[in-house]
């Protein structure tokens, strides 16, 4: 919080940046935040210049996607910044992501995440991606307009923000990768050099990896990938395979999009665009 | 994890007979000269007064006598001003810490007005509560080394780490010397460092930045080995902390005669007499640049030969203090050798051995002649 309260500070600062409000989500059992602690931010976030600061305990753990979407029901602002809560912005962040916006076509802005980049590839004049991490990223009323916000009933932790992403391409938008706008995101490397994941990001990076392959119109890959997780040596995959067999059985898989790929992108080692390194070698 | 630590002659137990009385006893001894320059060094810092206590290895807080808080770690960053790309990911990196116990000493080393003043701005925009723990110091002249001997005369902290302006840390990097200080007790604590290759390039919009071009591996050991690292480096600078007393009560400043491979000089020095705790953990991202003016880059190939033999003739000009249990790797190495040795000369026979047989056979065969 007072990372990008700095980063509020900062923008205001160069005449760059209207009324600012702060939406913050807590997904966890019991309230993360108690009336002195919020107390103490609002204060503290008033004094770096954000004009409103609220906090919404869900009681329940909705998801990114899920929660993306309750913290966008309550906003109007012209543009949202999506911000991970392990994560420290750059003093300049909100100034970096907004260069991009000024062409009205961007309608997804991503920053550049430290100590461990994103290895997505991406056009290194206008910087334009495949998609962007909701890690860190910048994003134009008119997309969640155009597109409806985030598909949480498909997506609950990875991937929501790929298919974000792909349904704001569709809808004419492009995405852009802006590295000079930088966040610090608290990842970490094993003594192998890969990185450290936890259970649920093998879970939910299985899920969202059939979903994807359904939704954009690759049901081939979904069952190729199903198959795969239901014979894999890990628990979690077999269980994950199984939750989707189910949701295939009542018929609740999404809707599909871009039959014809214009958008989609399912590279043959798992990525959802052209990698310029990987982490798992 | 215990710390292989290997001399407590740092700290004098009281009333027992140590170098810094002028003890004559080890002089022209082994260990009189290797203890002989750390006495020396005492000596000039307390004068010839007898040393009664040994120097606790927790400073007194200084809270108490109204001076700001003393940190655990000082970092020293050195900085020529010409990758604001890099250093404000390194500041940013720092920002983020979850141990904000720290100073960050930012050793601007030759930089002109205009790069001062920028270096000023980056760090003033992270906000005072960050910014009120960075000092930003001048430094001219000299080399790679004058900068840090600057920042450890500066350092506040109990523990000294370098962080170079285009090296990125993970968010336990502090918390990681922190949790590991007690258990090192005033030794190098050293974490694996990983490299990460990197080169110039041009981002959109114009800014001059960089581009990652490998994935992060991890080439050096995980656990820190004396031997190996007589024999070449295999611990970059961002992936160890030093305790500051190892530079005020040894005297060991970093060599500013060498252009490069200071760190590696020190590394050695310290580790010999302090001992070294390896911590396991990665914790820091060491940039190899594939090109651009990083200091692979900018001394020849012969600086690094010339830094190379200048450290290692500078330790071989000394005894060495090896920890337990080298003797063994010692003598496999030397079995090693011997087993090569005779392994050559049986190959070397058994090559020679046809122009061997020819040799005699045209002895016997001038013999008869001559006969």
């Amino acid at each position: 919080m007072r990372g990008l309260g700095n980063a509020v500070r900062v923008a205001k600062r160069h005449d760059q940046l209207g009324p600012v409000s702060f939406a913050i989500g807590d997904c966890s059992g019991d309230p993360s935040l108690t009336p002195e602690v919020f107390g103490a931010l609002e204060r503290s976030a008033h004094d770096d210049g954000v004009d409103h600061l609220s906090f919404e305990h869900f009681g329940s753990n909705l998801g990114s996607a899920g929660g993306h979407n309750r913290l966008l029901e309550n906003s109007d602002e012209t543009a949202v910044l999506t911000f991970n809560p392990d994560a420290y912005p750059s003093p300049d962040l909100l100034l970096q992501l907004a260069v991009p916006l000024v062409d009205k076509e961007v309608g997804i802005v991503e920053a550049k995440q430290i100590p461990l980049e994103h290895p997505k590839d991406f056009d290194r004049t206008s910087g334009e991606t495949s998609w962007a991490s909701t890690a860190a990223a910048l994003i134009r009323r008119s997309v969640i307009e155009a597109i409806g916000g985030f598909d949480a009933d498909a997506f609950f932790l990875y991937c929501d923000d790929v298919d974000f992403s792909w349904r704001a391409r569709l809808a004419g938008f492009r995405v852009t990768h802006q590295p000079s706008a930088r966040i610090f995101h608290d990842k970490r490397l094993t003594t192998e050099g890969t990185m450290v994941v936890s259970d649920a990001e093998i879970y939910y990076a299985a899920e969202a990896a059939m979903m994807l392959a359904w939704k954009y119109s690759h049901p081939e890959l979904a069952m190729r990938l199903m198959r795969g997780f239901s014979s894999s040596p890990l628990a979690l995959h077999r269980r994950v395979a199984s939750r989707f067999r189910a949701r295939m059985d009542e018929e609740t898989l999404p809707h599909r999009l871009d039959p014809d790929g214009h958008v989609a992108e399912f590279h043959p080692d798992g990525n959802y665009a052209r990698h310029r390194f990987s982490y798992n070698d | 994890m215990s710390p292989n630590s290997i001399l407590t002659a740092t700290m004098p137990v009281t009333g027992s007979p140590t170098m810094t009385e002028h003890d004559d006893r080890w002089e022209g001894t082994p260990l009189g000269d290797l203890l002989g320059p750390i006495c020396a060094h005492r000596d000039e810092e307390v004068g010839t007064e007898r040393v009664d206590d040994a120097e606790p290895f927790r400073e007194v807080n200084s809270e108490s006598k109204g001076e700001p808080p003393t940190p655990f770690l000082s970092v020293l960053m050195r900085t020529q001003g010409r990758r604001l790309a890099t250093i404000h990911e390194s500041l940013l990196a720092m920002a983020a810490q979850t141990s904000q116990n720290f100073e960050v000493l930012l050793l601007a080393h030759g930089v002109p007005r205009q790069g001062f003043d920028d270096l000023h701005e980056l760090v003033d925009s992270f906000g005072l509560e960050f910014s009120g723990r960075v000092r930003i110091i001048a430094v001219e002249g000299g080399g790679r080394s004058r900068p840090l001997n600057v920042g450890i005369d500066e350092a506040r902290g109990e523990y000294i780490a370098i962080l170079d302006d285009d090296d990125v840390v993970f968010g336990h990097w502090v918390a990681t010397f922190e949790h590991h200080a007690i258990d090192a007790h005033g030794g190098v604590i050293r974490c694996v460092p990983a490299e990460q290759s990197v080169r110039p390039t041009t981002w959109p919009g114009g800014e001059a930045g960089y581009e990652i071009t490998s994935r992060p591996r991890c080439p050096w050991p995980v656990r820190f080995d004396l031997l190996d690292h007589l024999y070449e480096n295999r611990t970059p600078p961002c992936s160890f902390a030093l305790a500051r007393r190892s530079f005020n009560d040894l005297g060991i400043r970093f060599d500013e005669s060498l252009p490069v491979l200071e760190d590696w000089d020190v590394l050695l020095r310290v580790a010999m007499l302090e001992g070294v705790l390896d911590t396991g953990e990665v914790t820091a991202l060491w940039r190899k640049w594939d090109t651009g003016d990083s200091s692979t880059f900018v001394h020849s190939s012969k600086e690094w030969r010339q830094a190379r033999k200048a450290v290692i003739s500078k330790l071989d000009s000394r005894p060495l203090l090896l920890p337990a249990h080298s003797l063994v790797r010692l003598q496999a190495l030397v079995a090693s050798q011997d087993r090569f040795q005779r392994r050559k000369k049986l190959v070397i026979r058994r090559l020679s051995t046809p122009m061997r047989v020819a040799r005699r056979l045209r002895r016997r065969f001038l013999s008869r002649v001559d006969s």
